[in-house]
């Protein structure tokens, strides 16, 4: 069975102070249908910079694609066009944002939005019945007396609003695939349950696959039926929910893992993983992670390891050098 | 929205009261009676000065100088020209037609020109049409008026002799619209260029910022094509301060360009001026002051409406 999404050895680079660096590299991942990926890491480890690129919404002139290949529904989308693009966001892929304040425009109503969101794809929908069925996506996601929301402005909403007119207007075209790009960072603890909730059940009511992107693990948890755990724009381990949480093999996902908080048991001090990312500038010349991993050895300074395929799992990591290599080339 | 409208209102009724107290005081200030200026020539006798003095009111306090100069305003008079002997509302009446034309006709160029220039320079950064816009926006808003206006005059009035230089018609033949517009020609675009200039640079740099907002992400996200991106969702927000722009260019709009005027020989306001502060006309220049200051209230609770228009959420604020 062939994936909905599959990305090969996707790099991409940004303009830093005139030079070039390169901020994803040699990531290459699946998405199957109905299914929910999970994308995690820390902030600038390139999760959203991978979705964004399979989109072509990174800006042109300061940011470029190194290599790659992104087939979406058996169709190369590499190399589409802006008007070809166009016709794919929104409607086949669509994505939701982390912050539903600065995500929405403030100066056009919530309908107008979400009637462009129809009408942007099929001009042939009279502005009408596009008006009908946004009201009915207001409603689906939740939002009370949606023909009065309809007519209101984004900031009239509450953030949990927002964000579910966000989703219906992500939903509104029945895409394959949905991209959250932390959708639920911004908004407080019950207001992220309940949206939560909301995209697990329009899941199961659509089979619908989602790309959940977030550095919640708990999150995760509760969504994803696979995850993929990014370092530094490198993926580090490939594996299904239940076997990251249960035996995360490589060092970041097993450090990512013991710093969250545990009610459950009494501890001194919460668990950080030591160092911090490094800069674009200066990466490491082996594995990303070597200079902050405690089971650093001299081969991990010397050379990127390639992701090894052992127990279920996909880990970029020397210690599992006895499973299959997979790629060789990727940092 | 109405709230709104009547809040904007009563605050500019102050600021109108203060226009008028500065306006008068100013003038009363200045050196050199008005007495002085009606008899300057003759050698009139003290009593006829005296009677005169007392005619104008001009031996009261001056409170009730002032009360009596608002009173009248209140009523639509302005007072009568020393120099002419004709009210002061009849002759600002006169001029301000001929200002409002060139300088409304040089707003709409103005907009019309440097809004889709800075738009585009704001789309395409850094390429040749930024460099060709930015650049005219540069040389646009580093010209002085008195400058392009003498160059336009020696291109296209000397040299290839296809505009006039000056006045509004031909001294000969009827007053044509088409006479009207060839002679409008010069003038307004000499009043343009600065404005281009800086409404250009106002432009690209509020596009270019809105560009970068999250908003502008999504829009493209949900599948909307380029031009909708631009048009519908980046201008709309990025106009805020292009209009606060185009309302800081409103006092010059209705004083007229003094300087244009003067140099196109167009009989408008900025001429008018000119003539009364040269001949210590008082009433006048106090007149033209008070009708500027009016056109910028006006003017400014206009930007207000517009502000509330483009964005509900001043629309909607408390």
């Amino acid at each position: 069975m062939s994936h909905l999404l599959e990305i090969s050895n996707l790099s991409v680079s940004f303009l830093v102070r005139k030079k070039w660096l390169q901020a994803v590299t040699g990531v290459s991942f699946y998405v199957d249908q109905g299914e929910t990926l999970g994308i995690v890491g820390e902030s600038g480890c390139g999760k959203s910079v991978t979705s964004m690129s399979m989109l072509h919404l990174l800006p042109k002139t300061t940011s470029r694609v190194d290599s790659g290949k992104v087939v979406f529904d058996g169709t190369d989308i590499t190399d589409y066009s802006d008007a070809e693009m166009s016709r794919i966001r929104g409607r086949r892929i669509s994505m939701i944002f982390q912050d539903s304040m600065t995500s929405l425009n403030p100066v056009m109503t919530n309908g107008a939005q979400l009637v462009e969101a129809i009408r942007c794809h099929d001009k042939s929908i009279s502005k009408k019945d596009a008006e009908e069925k946004a009201i009915s996506y207001l409603q689906k996601v939740g939002i009370p007396s949606p023909e009065k929301r309809f007519r209101e402005y984004p900031h009239q909403l509450s953030g949990g609003m927002r964000q579910r007119v966000m989703i219906a207007m992500a939903l509104i075209q029945s895409p394959s695939l949905l991209i959250a790009d932390e959708p639920t960072t911004a908004l407080d603890v019950t207001i992220q349950a309940q949206i939560l909730e909301l995209m697990q059940e329009l899941k199961s009511s659509s089979n619908i696959s989602i790309m959940l992107i977030t550095h919640d693990m708990g999150v995760v948890a509760e969504m994803a039926d696979r995850v993929m755990v990014m370092y530094a724009g490198n993926i580090m381990e490939v594996a299904s929910t239940k076997e990251i949480f249960s035996n995360p093999m490589h060092p970041y996902s097993q450090g990512l893992l013991a710093s969250i908080p545990r009610p459950d048991r009494t501890i001194e001090a919460l668990s950080s993983i030591e160092g911090t990312v490094p800069t674009l500038q200066n990466m490491p010349k082996g594995c990303r992670f070597s200079t902050r991993c405690s089971k650093c050895t001299a081969e991990c300074i010397e050379k990127c390891p390639p992701l090894f395929r052992k127990d279920g799992h996909d880990v970029r990591c020397w210690l599992y050098k006895d499973g299959e290599a997979l790629d060789g080339t990727s940092c | 929205m109405g709230k709104y409208v009547l809040r904007r209102l009563m605050v500019a009724i102050p600021t109108f009261i203060g226009i008028t107290v500065l306006v008068f005081f100013l003038a009363y200030l200045a050196p050199g009676s008005p007495l002085e200026m009606l008899f300057m020539d003759s050698n009139a006798d003290a009593q006829v000065m005296a009677d005169m003095e007392a005619r104008l009111g001009l031996d009261q306090p001056v409170y009730v100088q002032y009360f009596r100069w608002v009173g009248q305003l209140f009523q639509g008079n302005l007072g009568t020209s020393y120099r002419t002997g004709l009210p002061v509302w009849d002759m600002v009446g006169e001029r301000i037609g001929p200002t409002l034309l060139i300088t409304l006709a040089s707003l709409f160029l103005s907009v019309l020109i440097a809004i889709p220039l800075g738009v585009m320079s704001a789309y395409k950064p850094y390429s040749g049409w930024d460099y060709f816009s930015s650049g005219l926006s540069f040389i646009g808003a580093a010209t002085p008026n008195f400058f392009a206006g003498l160059v336009f005059i020696y291109l296209f009035s000397v040299k290839i002799n296809i505009f006039p230089s000056s006045g509004m018609y031909d001294s000969a033949g009827a007053h044509t619209f088409a006479d009207l517009v060839h002679h409008m020609v010069l003038p307004t675009f000499v009043l343009s260029i600065q404005q281009i200039g800086s409404l250009i640079r106002q432009t690209r740099g509020s596009v270019l910022e809105v560009l970068q907002d999250d908003y502008i992400r999504t829009a493209r996200a949900k599948g909307c094509l380029e031009s909708r991106v631009l048009f519908r969702h980046a201008l709309r927000n990025a106009l805020s301060p292009v209009i606060t722009r185009i309302g800081t260019m409103i006092p010059f709009l209705v004083g007229g360009a003094v300087v244009t005027e003067q140099l196109f020989s167009w009989p408008g306001l900025g001429s008018l001026m000119v003539l009364s502060i040269n001949s210590r006309d008082y009433p006048v220049i106090m007149g033209i002051t008070v009708v500027i200051a009016v056109a910028v209230l006006i003017g400014n609770l206009i930007i207000d409406l517009i502000y509330s228009v483009l964005d509900p959420r001043i629309r909607f604020s408390k």
